[in-house]
């Protein structure tokens, strides 16, 4: 006589997330039909616009991609600081920041393109970096935890971005919406290849992604960030230092959200405002989360939900449903894959009554 | 200035302060309850968020506040249950789960708000007519202490009332000490066959009571309508409160009046018109938290528990 009996699983293999995933995305876009459906839309002709939106033809895939490249950053730096289990949930502030440190410098340097792109790179990183690095100094020196620090940072962020807008200061003469001048063509980030949209912005998330593939699970210092991650205490035996730990984590972590604010700014819009911006950091957690803390399956599921958002520009047009139900959809993702991650824990063994 | 007008803008200053303490009072007295029963729930917001939008479309429908009030108030409830299916029967990451409630409710607020507004004419944006304050006879004749304390909404009255009580509960209680257990040693609780989870729902149905209750100030009595992301960080500013209050209630009511003082300048210095930008003026309580959270160094009621899941093993 054999029975049924439920185990715990030590590790879920890169298959079972596979799996999960797909499982949880499925369901979600179900709960999103019905939701569509209780008002009154018709889900099938909505959700069939956001497929041919999302990937209906080259262009469209083009498109996706290109929604993606700042999702892949804001996804890396969430994963990046979740995996020294530290709880930054900055990415919203340290993407505006990013943005807005290059659009300064464009304010104040003239450079030829060949120099300008890199300068504009290299301070988005600065002002992500920035404040994100506040963060992890006021973690270790003053003790203040890292969840309320960073919220609170992603307010002060956005006022200060209305600050230098509505002031004027960053804003063109005559200008009617609350946005900033377009930045110099010099500092526009160019395309990858004739004939397509794919500015190197989308190149750089790729390799960036691959990079932090590599330094997660390569190197050393890798290998520190997973034991702080997994263990303080014992990570602390292993010579690592907890207080310069956190303040290097996020440093790295807000350099990555501020480089995605930077290839939104320079690679698509060309103009730094609050509608621009918003968004992009909270989208990076669930990327985060949904991926498992893995560089590469941040990349994936930046991918799916360039894709949605992509996606939901064209619904808005062809269905009429408003794009706003994109972050919806993200964070009902997001709760199925928590639920069914309960599911996907516990496997289903036969046993014989003989042990 | 006549020290007239001064005085004048004093006692309209402090009043506010007293009329914005309430909601962030209401859900910070909800949200210690949960942590103390050991449930780290950043959801708050969310759950403030989703009550405020449920009890504006309720009453702009019915036509009723009151059924604004009781149906932002059962919204809490869900949202928090929901929370405590998550954490306290699947065990699923608090922290994760939290801000996940987060961005579902600003995600579908924010999609459901401009569906439902399709109804409407547009630039008809439908408005409540707020609940009036309720001067207590007598009191509120007062001079300047009357104004500022006793011409307030009921809800406020209700909010400071509920430190007392929450504070006798939790401390003169067996209830209470169950519950400050929780948080501290719920294997305790367990081995004497008193069930963990039970009580945790029980607290979190409390904090959604009162963060429905938050929501519904809001959009009821505080202003006349819902505005996406109106909730502006209240819910995590009640956060920050409990961790400056050093998880008590008297701390706790301390630290909401910080807060409320700071808005309540800023509106006032608005309205006077000083020469500092509207921007950092609106930040302040944000800069403020962070400056409280860096002088703030006592954590001795921090339950250990926070935030562990409770395994029977």
């Amino acid at each position: 006589m054999s029975q049924y009996k439920l185990s715990k699983r030590v590790e879920i293999g890169t298959a079972g997330v596979l799996l999960q995933a797909a499982v949880a995305i499925t369901m979600a876009f179900l709960a999103s039909g019905i939701l569509l459906a209780i008002l009154g839309f018709d889900p099938w002709e909505a959700l069939d616009a956001l497929r041919i939106g999302a990937m209906g033809d080259w262009e469209s895939v083009q498109g996706s991609m290109v929604h993606a490249a700042p999702l892949a950053f804001t996804g890396l730096a969430a994963s990046f600081a979740f995996r020294a289990r530290i709880w930054s949930i900055g990415q919203e502030g340290q993407f505006f920041a990013g943005a807005m440190m290059a659009y300064f410098f464009t304010t104040i340097v003239q450079l030829p393109a060949i120099l300008m792109v890199p300068l504009v790179i290299l301070a988005g990183m600065l002002g992500g970096s920035l404040i994100g690095g506040l963060c992890g100094v006021l973690k270790s020196r003053f003790d203040v935890n890292i969840i309320v620090s960073t919220v609170m940072l992603n307010y002060i962020i956005v006022y200060l971005l209305s600050y230098l807008l509505t002031s004027r200061i960053w804003m063109a003469p005559g200008e009617y919406y609350v946005q900033s001048a377009r930045v110099p063509k010099s500092s526009h980030l160019p395309d990858m290849f004739a004939n397509t949209d794919l500015h190197i912005g989308v190149g750089l998330a790729i390799l960036t992604v691959l990079a932090m593939h590599f330094v997660v699970n390569r190197t050393t210092f890798g290998f520190g960030l997973r034991a702080f991650g997994d263990n303080q205490v014992a990570a602390r035996f292993k010579g690592i230092n907890p207080k310069r730990m956190t303040v290097i984590v996020m440093l790295i972590s807000g350099a990555l959200a501020g480089l995605g604010g930077m290839v939104q700014t320079f690679g698509v819009d060309f103009r730094v405002s609050q509608t621009f911006l918003t968004g992009y950091g909270s989208a990076g957690l669930i990327i985060a989360v949904i991926a498992g803390l893995r560089p590469l399956s941040v990349g994936l599921v930046a991918l799916l939900f360039g894709g949605l958002a992509n996606g939901g520009l064209f619904m808005q047009v062809m269905a009429d449903v408003s794009s706003a139900i994109i972050s919806a959809m993200q964070a009902i993702i997001l709760m199925f894959f928590l639920i069914t991650s309960v599911l996907f824990q516990y496997r289903i063994k036969r046993v014989t009554s003989d042990d | 200035m006549t020290d007239l007008f001064q005085q004048a803008v004093l006692v309209s200053m402090f009043a506010a302060t007293i009329r914005i303490a309430a909601p962030l009072l209401l859900v910070s007295i909800g949200e210690l309850v949960v942590q103390r029963a050991g449930i780290w729930f950043l959801g708050v917001e969310g759950s403030m968020l989703m009550a405020a939008f449920v009890a504006y479309f309720s009453a702009v429908s019915s036509d009723s506040l009151y059924v604004g009030l009781l149906a932002g108030m059962a919204t809490g409830v869900v949202v928090h249950l929901s929370m405590a299916i998550a954490a306290v029967t699947l065990k699923i990451n608090q922290f994760v789960t939290g801000l996940g409630i987060n961005l579902l409710a600003s995600g579908l607020t924010l999609f459901l708000y401009r569906e439902n507004l399709r109804a409407y004419d547009s630039g008809h944006i439908p408005t409540v007519t707020p609940f009036e304050t309720v001067p207590i006879t007598g009191l509120s004749q007062l001079p300047i202490l009357g104004e500022i304390l006793f011409d307030q909404h009921l809800f406020t009255y209700f909010a400071f009332a509920m430190v007392g009580v929450v504070w006798a509960f939790l401390y003169r209680t067996r209830f209470g000490l169950e519950i400050r257990a929780l948080g501290e040693n719920p294997k305790a609780l367990d081995t004497k066959g008193l069930s963990v989870s039970r009580r945790q729902y029980s607290a979190l149905a409390f904090g959604g009571l009162m963060a429905g209750l938050a929501g519904s100030v809001l959009v009821l009595a505080l202003t006349d309508r819902f505005v996406p992301g109106m909730t502006g960080g209240r819910g995590w500013l009640a956060i920050v409160i409990i961790i400056a209050g050093n998880w008590k209630p008297l701390p706790v009511l301390a630290a909401v009046l910080v807060f409320a003082f700071l808005e309540a300048f800023q509106i006032q210095a608005q309205g006077v018109g000083v020469q500092i930008p509207y921007q950092l003026l609106l930040a302040l309580p944000y800069i403020g938290a962070i400056i409280v959270m860096m002088g703030v160094k006592v954590r001795s009621e921090q339950p250990a528990h926070l935030g562990v899941p409770y395994h029977r093993e």
